[in-house]
């Protein structure tokens, strides 16, 4: 349904340097699949949604909807033309809703830019609000006056009145609670099967994005290192880094956790500034080649709908 | 709660007055910290974890708020009548505190050196080439690479983790016995904060020193903690040993937070189970169990009166503040859910 080729989002940031924050990215999302997409912060991951769905411009490479080429730069009419299937819910809560405009206002929004009668969006929203689990007497209210798990669901109820097929979640649970996060995520997957729709669910937390996807992509710098279904990734991975990044996640049991060897990643993510070729990862991974510092290395398909990103796997 | 505990708190109620009304933000809360043991608080936004430790270290403004009853001794003082003076000399040297958010929580303006320089100064009396000697061994054992070099920069020259390791550089200056972690984390990704976790088990090892740890994630308790308190409202709802709060959960509150949670074990597919419901409004705290409007299991009793913490008989290290372990109570057995987490260990 989604198709990315090489798809490339790279900052201009002064004095003849480039931030390379998407670096090509080949990605397939499937129609009415949950792909996850983990990695550190500056890994890239929210540029990579934002530039898919034209709210950045791409600075190079293709992305198809449908089999249609996305434009790399999005006019105001491709805006309008794309929201109705192309939509994103953010990451906080807070401060992605207009604290002066209503929540009739706000959910209906894109359909009062379409024109549809005050009448019509009024009972729309009130039935999107119940359905988010809101009650539709609240549509007048401000954000102010609901809790963070309650304008999670305004903003996705903003991006689902227009009833889209591909839905971007920029870590759409990560300013909430443990027992309102899966408030959350079950209304997603509730979603995803009563509306057949497609979600790029963008998050760190590891294992709740095992949980709610179908396939998990990897990434790092810029850079794609592995992908595949959900629990193939998460309990056979392939890449060193992704390797490491599980063995990271901690586990709610402490048995676990106390026979648990450690495992580290070393120093930290490297900044994104000026990236020559070679595997992003060179530099902090344990089980580095001689080529990995020269060659970038391609996607290799280890299993079915397995790809990994590394020289290990190579011939 | 023995003789020989390193701090004692004792029904502690904090309260702060609003436009709104008063705010019962912590609703007589005891619990004690042994030497050299990692003691987890955990629960959710709003539930009094941080405003509690927060007045502990005498950092609650005041007003609007204001420590309403309740002691808490740290190695015999009395840390809520200390006078700030008294508090300012003890902070730092006997206790360190260390914060969720590194980026805001140090001076922009000074040298990462420096700051971890003046701690020593104040407290041990030290001169400046002294201190940022000592500052260097510090940045050294939090392991931060190039510790010369890093002495001299500015925080925004730090990477989130590198601030969190320099803030505990910075807060285990003065060997504290005790060491408070308010959520310290919570704003780092996954790979550090395995990192971190472990800097911080193994400086309590080496030192014998003990840490309160503060967090809303479970799986960061599992990790790190002996003893685990979950608080919810304002109160703590159960506590005791980390396996006992895992794998004998006694209180309904402290079983939904594991339901609401994906696991990797076991059934990792099961759907999650939220929580219905908000947590009370701490305006007008409910007379009965402040967990009661959200609770499964919840009976008549529940709403009416608030019940008092029940020791577990065969092991009184281990309470729970719910009616069902009322003897008069229903069998809890038949009440309960399995405990999916580990229903094979339990």
């Amino acid at each position: 349904m989604i198709k990315t080729v090489d798809l490339k989002k790279h900052f201009l940031i002064g004095r003849h340097q480039i931030l390379h924050a998407v670096d090509g990215i080949s990605l397939d999302i499937a129609e009415n699949e949950i792909l996850g997409l983990v990695g550190e912060s500056g890994s890239g991951k929210s540029t990579f949604g934002k530039t898919l769905i034209g709210l950045h411009e791409r600075t190079s490479g293709e992305a198809y909807y449908r089999g249609q080429p996305l434009p790399a730069k999005f006019t105001a009419a491709d805006h309008s033309r794309y929201s109705t299937d192309l939509q994103m819910i953010f990451q906080d809560p807070y401060a992605s809703l207009n604290p002066r405009m209503t929540v009739l206002d706000i959910i209906g929004e894109g359909l009062a830019l379409k024109g549809i009668p005050r009448a019509d969006i009024q009972q729309r929203v009130g039935f999107w609000l119940e359905r988010v689990g809101l009650h539709p007497d609240h549509m007048s209210r401000y954000p102010h006056e609901f809790s963070g798990g309650q304008r999670q669901r305004i903003g996705i109820a903003r991006a689902m009145i227009i009833e889209p097929k591909f839905v971007v979640c920029d870590e759409p649970i990560s300013a909430l609670d443990v027992s309102v996060q899966a408030q959350v995520v079950n209304l997603l997957q509730d979603l995803k099967q009563s509306l057949g729709l497609t979600l790029l669910f963008i998050a760190h937390d590891l294992s709740m994005v095992r949980y709610i996807s179908d396939r998990m992509a990897v990434m790092y710098l810029g850079s794609l290192v592995e992908s595949g279904p959900s629990d193939a990734v998460f309990f056979e991975p392939k890449h060193p880094y992704t390797q490491l990044l599980i063995a990271s996640n901690p586990e709610a049991d402490p048995a676990i956790e106390r026979t648990k060897p450690t495992q580290h990643v070393i120093g930290e993510i490297t900044s994104p500034v000026n990236l020559g070729p070679g595997c992003r990862f060179a530099d902090r991974c344990p089980k580095v080649l001689a080529e990995c510092h020269d060659v970038t290395p391609e996607a290799i398909l280890i299993a079915t709908d397995h790809q990994v990103a590394c020289h290990l796997y190579a011939g | 709660m023995t003789a020989s505990s390193l701090l004692a708190v004792k029904n502690l109620h904090v309260e702060f007055e609003t436009y709104g009304g008063t705010v019962k933000a912590v609703r007589g809360v005891d619990f004690a910290v042994q030497r050299g043991e990692v003691l987890a608080i955990v629960g959710e936004s709003g539930c009094g974890k941080s405003v509690t430790v927060q007045s502990l270290m005498g950092l609650i403004p005041m007003p609007p708020g204001k420590v309403t009853a309740g002691s808490a001794t740290l190695d015999g003082v009395d840390l809520l009548t200390l006078n700030p003076k008294a508090m300012n000399q003890f902070r730092g040297k006997e206790m360190g505190m260390i914060f969720q958010d590194p980026m805001t929580s140090l001076n922009p303006t000074m040298t990462i050196g420096d700051q971890i320089a003046e701690t020593l100064k104040v407290h041990r009396g030290l001169n400046s080439t002294e201190a940022l000697s000592i500052a260097k061994d510090l940045l050294l054992k939090t392991r931060i690479p190039e510790a010369e070099r890093r002495l001299q920069q500015y925080p925004f020259e730090f990477s989130g983790g590198m601030l969190q390791r320099a803030m505990i550089a910075q807060s285990l200056a003065c060997s504290p016995s005790l060491l408070i972690a308010d959520e310290p984390t919570t704003a780092l990704d996954v790979t550090i904060q395995a990192q971190i976790l472990d800097l911080l088990k193994e400086l309590q090892a080496k030192d014998d020193m003990a840490i309160v740890l503060i967090t809303h994630d479970l799986a960061v308790v599992a990790r790190t903690a002996q003893h685990v308190c979950v608080m919810y409202a304002g109160q703590i709802v159960e506590q005791g040993g980390v396996d006992e709060i895992f794998y004998q959960s006694a209180h309904p509150y402290t079983v939904g937070l594991k339901l609401a949670m994906p696991t990797n074990v076991g059934d990792y597919n099961k759907t999650l189970n939220p929580i219905p419901g908000s947590p009370p409004d701490l305006f007008a705290p409910p007379t009965g169990c402040g967990y009661a409007a959200r609770c499964p299991q919840a009976m008549q009793i529940c709403h009416q009166q608030n019940p008092p913490l029940y020791p577990d008989q065969t092991n009184p290290g281990h309470a729970s503040r719910c009616w069902l372990q009322d003897p008069k109570a229903p069998k809890v057995s038949a009440l309960y859910q399995p405990n999916l987490i580990a229903s094979d260990r339990s």
